[in-house]
Order: C-alpha cells, then sequence, then structure tokens
C-alpha cells in the first residue's frame, strides 16, 4: 500500500529531449491552433490562444531553456495546464513538438543531484528520471513559467 | 433554507449599517434635524430586531445600548454632538464586526463594552442634557431649529415634485418664421424638461410647388412627462404664445390610476376633437374606434395618429412605475449572465461571418436579426450592472471625516454627480485609488488651519469629489482648495531620484506625472497617511487596469485636480477592427475619430516626421507596423485611423480597416503586464484571438518618441 509517492507523468519531447510534467496540472493537450503574437511581449511568450472562451498565454519552453525560437509551423501541440503564479492560478499554454505518453514512476527516484547546466536551468527542473534507457527531465513547471524580470 | 434567509439578514443588516453611516454624518452637520436622527434610530433599531431573531445576541445586547443612547438624544434629553457622533460611528463598525462572527471572541466583545462604557461616561458627563451643541460643527451650526426643515430639504423637495404628464398642443401662426424664431428650439427645450413624445402634424403641408418656405405649415402635439411645473412650459413659448395657438393641459400625473386605462376614445374627448356621444355610437360597432371614425371622417387619420402616441407614451410610463420596485439578484448571478451574452456575442461574430462566407442570404438575414436582438441583450444586460456611483461617496466622506480629525484639519468634502452610472466591478475597483487621492488631497494639499487663515483662505478647505458621463467614459474628478503641487520640491526629487536629470526641460504637466512614479515622495514628514510614496503609483496602476487614464492639474498656491477618465463597462464594447501586417486589432471605437487613406509614398515622405495634418490641426502618428517590429512591408494605400486620446489626437497608421466590431473585452492576464500599449485581448468569429488597442497609453509612447526626436534633431543642429 505504499503508493504514496507514485506519481502520473505527462512526458513530450522538445529539440529530441524527452521532458514530463505532473498530468494533474495538464488540463488539455491541444492540437497547434494559430497563436496571436502580442507585440512587444517578453520573448518567451509566443502570443495568446482562445482557449474554451478565455484568452491564455502561450509559451515557449526553447525560449526558457535558452535553444532559440520554436518554428510555430513545425510545433504539433500546445500542452494547457495551470500554474501557480504568486498567489493566484493561471492557466496557460507551452508549446511541444510532441506529447508521447502518461507515465507512472515514483517521485522519490527522481534524481534531483544531476546539474543540466546553466543555473536558470537548474532553477526550472526538479531533476531527472532514468525510464526505459533515456533520461526524461522533470520539469517544475511553476519555475519555468516565472517572470524572468522578477528572477533578478 | 435557514442560510438563505441568514445571508439575506447580513445583505441587509450591511446595507442599514451603511445608511446609518450616512445619516450620522449628515447629522454631524446638522445636529439639531430631529427626522434624521429619527432615521439613525430606526436604522438601528431594525439591526437590533433582526439580529435577535437570527441569534446574533452579541449584536442585539450591543444595539439595544446603543438604542438607549440615540433614544434619550431623540426625547431631547441629551443634545448631540462630535463625541456623540464620533462614538456612534464607533459602535456602528463595531457592529459590523461582530456580524462577522455568529459566537464572537473575547477581545471582540471587550471592545464593545469599552465603547458602551464611553458612551455611559458621556451620558453621565453630558448629565441630563442642559448641554449645548459643542464642537466646531462645520455648518448649519444653530440655524436649524428643530421647527424648520433644513434648507437643502427645501429646495430638494421642490426638484423631486412628483412627475406628472402634460400634453401640449402647438400650433404655431403660420408667420412665426418672419420674426426669427426657432420652432424647433423650442420643441427641443420642451423635451429637455423630461420624457416626451413627439407627434408632428404634416398634413396642412402643400406639394412642393404650392410651398411658400417662409411659411410654418406644421403643428405639433407633444406629450411629456416631466417634474417641471406649467409654468415652467409655458415659459418656453412666452414670445410666441400670443402669435400661436397652445394648449397645455395636465393628462395624468404618474401614478394615477387612470393613467394606463386611459383609452382612445377619451384622449380624443379630452382632445375636444370628438363629441362623447359620437365616440358612444362608433363603440356599438365591433372594428376598432381609430379606424372607424377616420372612416366617418369625424378625425383625420392624422389625428389617430398622434393620440395613439399619447396612449403609447402613458403606457410606457406606467409600465416604467410599475417596475420601479426592485429585485435584489446575486451579483454573481449577473456576472455570470454578462459572461453568457460574451458568448453569444462572439458566436454571433461567427455566424454572421459563416454566412457571408456561404453568400447565403437566408442565413445572412437570421443572422442579422440574431445580431439586433443580441446588442439589444447586451445593452440591457450592462444596464443592469450599473450602478450610480454616489453608493462610494459615503465611504470617502467617512475618510475625510476620519482623516481630518487625525491631522486636525478642518476639510468639507462636497460631492456632486452622484447618480452618474458605472459597471459595478469598475466602481468596486475604483473606490481604493480614489481613497489614495482623497488622502493625498488632505495630507499634502489642504494647509492646516493656522495656515490658511495667514494666506487668507476660508479655514474649512474643501475637497470636491465628482463624477460625469463623458462619451463612452466617466470622468471623475477629486479637486481641493490647498496648496497645490510644489514643481521645484517635485523637480528636485525627480532629480535626486534619477528620474530626471540636472537642466531637463519639463512642462509642469509631464513634472506632475512624476508623482506617479514608484516610490516618489516629496512629503519631508512621513505621516501614518502619506508620504511613504505608496499610493499615487498604485493609483495609476489601478486605473490603468480598468483601461482608464489620469490627469493632474495643479495651481500653485490654489489647489489641485485628478482626473480619472473611466471606461463605462469592462465588459464589452463597440470597436473598429483593423489589421496590420496579417494580425487584426480592436480600436475602442469611442475613441476614434476618423479614418484617411495614405499611399505608402506619401507616408515614406512624412516617413521621418511623422506627422500630418488633420482637419487643421498637427497631429502626430504611428506606424503599427513599425511600433509593433512587424515583419514586410506596409500595403501600397494604408490607413490612418485617428483617435482621441486623453488630451490629444494620435494617429495610428494600420494595413486596412475592417469595420465595426463587437468586442468582448477579455483580459490578458498578468504574464502580459509589462506590454504596452494594449489593453486587452477579444475573441473574433473565427475562433482567433485580437488584440484591443490602449489608445491612451500609446498616444503618451508617441508624444515621448517625438519629443525625443525633436530634442534629438535639435541637438544636432
Amino acid at each position: 500500500m505504499d503508493g504514496t509517492s507514485m506519481r502520473r507523468y505527462l512526458a513530450f519531447e522538445l529539440d529530441g529531449n524527452a521532458y514530463a510534467v505532473e498530468v494533474e496540472r495538464v488540463e488539455v493537450v491541444l492540437e497547434m491552433v494559430p497563436v496571436t503574437r502580442v507585440p512587444r511581449a517578453p520573448e518567451h511568450l509566443r502570443g495568446v490562444i482562445n482557449y474554451r472562451g478565455a484568452v491564455i498565454p502561450v509559451a515557449d519552453l526553447r525560449v526558457r531553456f535558452g535553444l532559440g525560437l520554436t518554428d510555430l509551423a513545425g510545433a504539433s501541440s500546445i500542452v494547457v495546464l495551470q500554474i501557480r503564479q504568486g498567489d493566484e492560478d493561471v492557466t496557460v499554454g507551452f508549446l511541444a513538438d510532441s506529447v508521447r505518453e502518461v507515465i507512472d514512476f515514483d517521485a522519490d527516484k527522481i534524481d534531483r543531484a544531476v546539474g543540466l547546466g546553466s543555473g536558470r536551468l537548474d532553477a526550472m527542473v526538479k531533476g531527472v528520471y532514468a525510464y526505459e534507457g533515456a533520461f526524461i527531465v522533470v520539469l517544475d513547471i511553476d519555475k519555468a513559467f516565472e517572470d524572468l524580470d522578477e528572477e533578478t | 433554507m435557514i442560510d438563505k434567509f441568514k445571508s439575506t439578514f447580513l445583505e441587509e443588516a450591511n446595507e442599514l449599517l451603511g445608511q446609518l453611516e450616512e445619516t450620522l454624518l449628515e447629522l454631524e452637520t446638522m445636529p439639531t434635524d430631529s427626522e434624521l436622527l429619527n432615521k439613525a434610530f430606526r436604522a438601528m433599531h431594525t439591526v437590533k430586531g433582526s439580529s435577535s431573531m437570527f441569534g446574533y445576541d452579541a449584536v442585539s445586547k450591543f444595539t439595544h445600548e446603543v438604542e438607549t443612547a440615540l433614544d434619550r438624544c431623540r426625547n431631547g434629553e441629551i443634545l448631540i454632538d462630535r463625541i456623540f457622533i464620533g462614538l456612534t460611528l464607533r459602535a456602528r463598525d463595531h457592529i459590523r464586526g461582530l456580524l462577522d462572527f455568529e459566537n464572537p471572541p473575547e477581545e471582540l466583545l471587550r471592545q464593545g463594552e469599552a465603547i458602551l462604557g464611553e458612551y455611559r461616561a458621556w451620558m453621565a458627563n453630558i448629565g441630563g442634557g442642559k448641554a449645548v451643541a459643542s464642537g466646531p460643527a462645520p455648518k448649519g451650526e444653530g440655524e436649524g431649529s428643530k421647527a424648520r426643515p433644513r434648507e437643502g430639504a427645501n429646495s430638494e423637495a421642490q426638484g423631486e415634485a412628483e412627475p406628472m404628464t402634460w400634453r401640449i398642443m402647438f400650433r404655431p401662426a403660420p408667420e412665426i418664421f418672419k420674426d426669427g424664431t426657432k420652432v424647433l428650439t423650442l420643441i427641443a427645450e420642451l423635451v429637455a424638461l423630461g420624457e416626451a413624445s413627439v407627434y408632428p402634424h404634416i398634413e396642412a403641408l402643400p406639394g412642393l410647388a404650392a410651398m411658400d418656405p417662409e411659411l410654418c405649415y406644421c403643428s405639433w402635439d407633444i406629450i411629456l412627462t416631466t417634474r417641471a411645473g406649467e409654468n415652467a412650459l409655458r415659459d418656453i413659448f412666452i414670445f410666441v404664445e400670443n402669435r400661436s395657438e397652445l394648449q397645455i393641459s395636465r393628462i395624468a400625473k404618474q401614478g394615477d390610476e387612470f393613467a394606463n386605462a386611459k383609452r382612445l376614445g377619451e384622449i380624443f374627448i379630452e382632445r375636444g376633437l370628438v363629441s362623447a356621444a359620437t365616440i358612444g355610437s362608433v363603440l356599438e360597432g365591433h372594428k376598432r374606434l381609430g379606424e372607424t371614425l377616420v372612416e366617418q371622417k369625424v378625425v383625420s387619420s392624422d389625428e389617430v395618429a398622434s393620440a395613439l402616441l399619447e396612449q403609447e407614451h402613458l403606457k410606457k410610463i406606467q409600465e416604467r412605475k410599475d417596475v420601479a420596485g426592485s429585485i435584489r439578484v446575486a451579483s454573481d448571478k449577473l456576472d455570470s449572465l454578462v459572461d453568457l451574452v460574451g458568448e453569444l456575442v462572439t458566436l454571433q461574430a461567427r455566424l454572421s461571418q459563416t454566412a457571408s462566407e456561404r453568400q447565403d442570404s437566408a442565413l445572412g438575414s437570421i443572422s442579422e436579426q440574431f445580431e439586433r436582438l443580441i446588442s439589444q441583450l447586451r445593452d440591457n444586460t450592462m444596464s443592469i450592472r450599473m450602478l450610480p456611483i454616489g453608493s462610494t461617496f459615503n465611504k470617502f466622506r467617512r475618510v475625510v471625516r476620519d482623516l481630518s480629525l487625525e491631522l486636525g484639519k478642518e476639510v468639507e468634502l462636497q460631492t456632486e454627480g452622484a447618480e452618474t452610472e458605472l459597471d459595478k466591478t469598475v466602481i468596486e475597483r475604483l473606490s481604493d485609488p480614489l481613497v489614495h487621492i482623497i488622502r493625498n488631497s488632505l495630507d499634502h494639499g489642504i494647509e492646516s488651519p493656522d495656515l490658511r487663515r495667514e494666506k487668507g483662505k476660508p479655514v474649512p478647505g474643501v475637497i470636491r469629489l465628482s463624477a460625469r458621463h463623458s462619451g463612452a467614459y466617466v470622468l471623475i474628478q477629486v479637486s481641493d482648495d490647498g496648496k497645490g503641487l510644489d514643481a521645484e520640491a517635485i523637480r528636485q526629487k525627480g532629480i535626486e531620484r534619477g528620474l530626471i536629470v540636472q537642466g531637463q526641460e519639463l512642462s509642469d504637466n509631464e513634472l506632475f506625472q512624476l508623482i506617479f512614479a514608484p516610490g516618489f515622495s516629496t512629503a519631508r514628514v512621513i505621516t501614518t497617511v502619506s508620504g511613504r510614496g505608496v499610493g499615487m503609483d498604485v493609483v495609476r496602476r489601478e486605473i490603468d487596469g480598468l483601461g482608464g487614464s489620469v490627469h493632474l492639474e495643479s495651481a500653485a498656491g490654489a489647489g489641485m485636480t485628478v482626473t480619472l477618465k473611466i471606461p463605462l463597462t469592462l465588459a464589452i464594447i463597440e470597436g473598429l477592427l483593423v489589421k496590420v501586417a496579417g494580425d487584426f486589432y480592436v480600436i475602442p471605437l469611442s475613441s476614434v475619430d476618423g479614418c484617411i487613406e495614405i499611399a505608402k509614398e506619401d507616408l515614406d515622405q512624412l516617413g521621418e516626421r511623422r506627422i500630418f495634418s488633420f482637419r487643421n490641426e498637427f497631429v502626430p502618428f504611428v506606424s503599427l507596423r513599425r511600433f509593433f517590429d512587424s515583419v514586410g512591408q506596409g500595403p501600397s494605400i494604408s490607413q490612418i485611423v485617428i483617435a482621441q486620446a486623453l488630451d490629444s489626437r494620435v494617429g495610428f497608421v494600420v494595413d486596412q480597416v475592417i469595420g465595426d466590431y463587437q468586442t468582448v473585452i477579455k483580459p490578458l492576464g498578468r504574464m502580459f503586464k509589462s506590454v504596452e500599449g494594449i489593453s486587452g485581448a477579444t475573441i473574433l468569429g473565427d475562433g482567433t484571438v485580437a488584440l484591443i488597442l490602449d489608445v491612451n497609453r500609446l498616444s503618451q509612447v508617441v508624444q515621448h518618441e517625438s519629443k525625443v526626436r525633436t530634442a534629438a534633431r535639435s541637438g544636432v543642429a
């Protein structure tokens, strides 16, 4: 009966690497829809979309990871999820090259010691999980959306 | 079920306490007005009764004691003074606090005991009431004896006369134009007095060939419901009465039972067009009265139409009266209604787009009817959410009272335009910024009594709070007669804070804008009230968030005025849909002045100066393509949309103007809070998102940039 640390994660791909976010935070995975650009917005916010009658921001995690801009024509999906910002829950979407699967694994087995390089990236990551001979980077999704200005 | 009653009780109790506060504050200025005292007593009494019914024993027990004190004042045993008002206001706040708990904590109960103790001490002190109303009551002191109603009430009573409905039959003399009388002005004046239905008789108008343009062939029947008296109506016609035929008669007082029962026949008889006997005989038949009378040539069809209009008018007035009573609706129900209407509007946009794409005329006509209905539904829903801003004025009165005591200043708050209506959410969000501004005026603006005396100003300072409509906006002004802003102190502080540099040329207005910068404060002494540099930047942020803008005016030594320009509603607006580099944007239609076409060559030529002439005025403009860093080239012919910002015009160069668009405003969310020039977003018919331009903010950026350019050029020269 010791299933308390087992969690479900949604795995997705960016630039050939696998990432995961907790499923309970995910509302829906949308097929790519036209994204309206918001001029003069921070670079990692690619624009806004209409999600069930509300206007929600679409973020580009590639930019956050320092990997350049995602080609909007090439992205396949927008993952919509709830994040916590300050004391508010905010619905946001992010671009994914492809969404792989939902996997269950033990949150205790996430290796938190592995450094991934830059300090900024490390702050957005909970750790790395070894899965079927490859690594999945488990994101701390609240941190990944934090405003860059507020960090400094 | 019990819970439901309980929440109704709490709602009503809060309302009563609100009333009580208002009454007490009025009572403070007119301590001898027995009607006000009765009103306060009644409110207190009702709270006591209903709270004991719902088991709020602490409230009823406390209220009972306060009521006793009020009762002694009411019986004339004790005269009301400032201490008493202060105590009762505190008691009111205490009751308000008690209502939050079914079983209030000890601490709170002890506070209540303390207040009651003060009451007892006060009553013992005054001892049986031989004392005179003490304390510097700002006005109305002494003059208002019990027998005389207060002046305000008197003049109000005149203005508040029961509305009556009048029939004005005006048959001008044919030569009336010859002495320069403008008949339409007379009618417009009449219409302005109230709610009017006007019927013009034009049957006497001859064919064009036979017409003498200098003669008046028309006459008018006007049905007017107004509070103005007969004399006011006659005054309008005072210069034409002798040459024209004028009949003014009262048809109904609002509330007359006959008003809605009035039949066409009665109207004809009253107007003296048909005898009662004829009506009787006609009514024997089964046709409609009007038609029969026309057939029998007793009256003309024109007369029938006019009488029908009167009937319609009365019906409308009566209906309005019938529903004048109101119902209480939980505000979240209203919010969800607005959301639903918003979705309908969005869906309608899709329907009309589909209809036009398919070129299906049947679908198109359904869509058009749908659109008409939805826009009515929208207007109605919005009007339900409108509340008079006066509901928040009380809160400010209290702020001014408490703060002026604390600071040892004498300040009177005057209000105007309390009836101005605004969206409920806007009113709620306006409250904090207004408190900030008023505190600021009181603390920094109004001088101490000594200083005012020295400067020869009347000792009590005045803060004026006014609200009025201006197009799709409401202008709210807070002005004081204090010392005004100290431009030099602001300049120094600005340099100190690194906001401006030494020797920088700034207009006073630009200098004043600095006080909205975060952390800016020129107060040398930090008080508990203001001076910590929070406040004005919060005001700016809140008002920006409402899609409004803040404007400052100040005259050294004479006071300052803060003007807030706030959109009427946050939910749905009329917009102008435009296209820039493949993206759609909405410009609020209320601020659009016009559009002009401009060829690419002309635009390129103007490029450097970015100023063009519109209606004999030089208007700065900005290319949205450039401003938004869009890729690609503009079309060969662009459009400039000219918009009215807070204090100037500004032009926006767009690729294409699509047309009117009913815009349901959706917030962009906090992640975009750093984005300038965009105030929100809306969903288009095809489900994609368009952004809404923030005209005021864009105009500020454009003006700033054009100044920088001018400065750079003059620097080079």
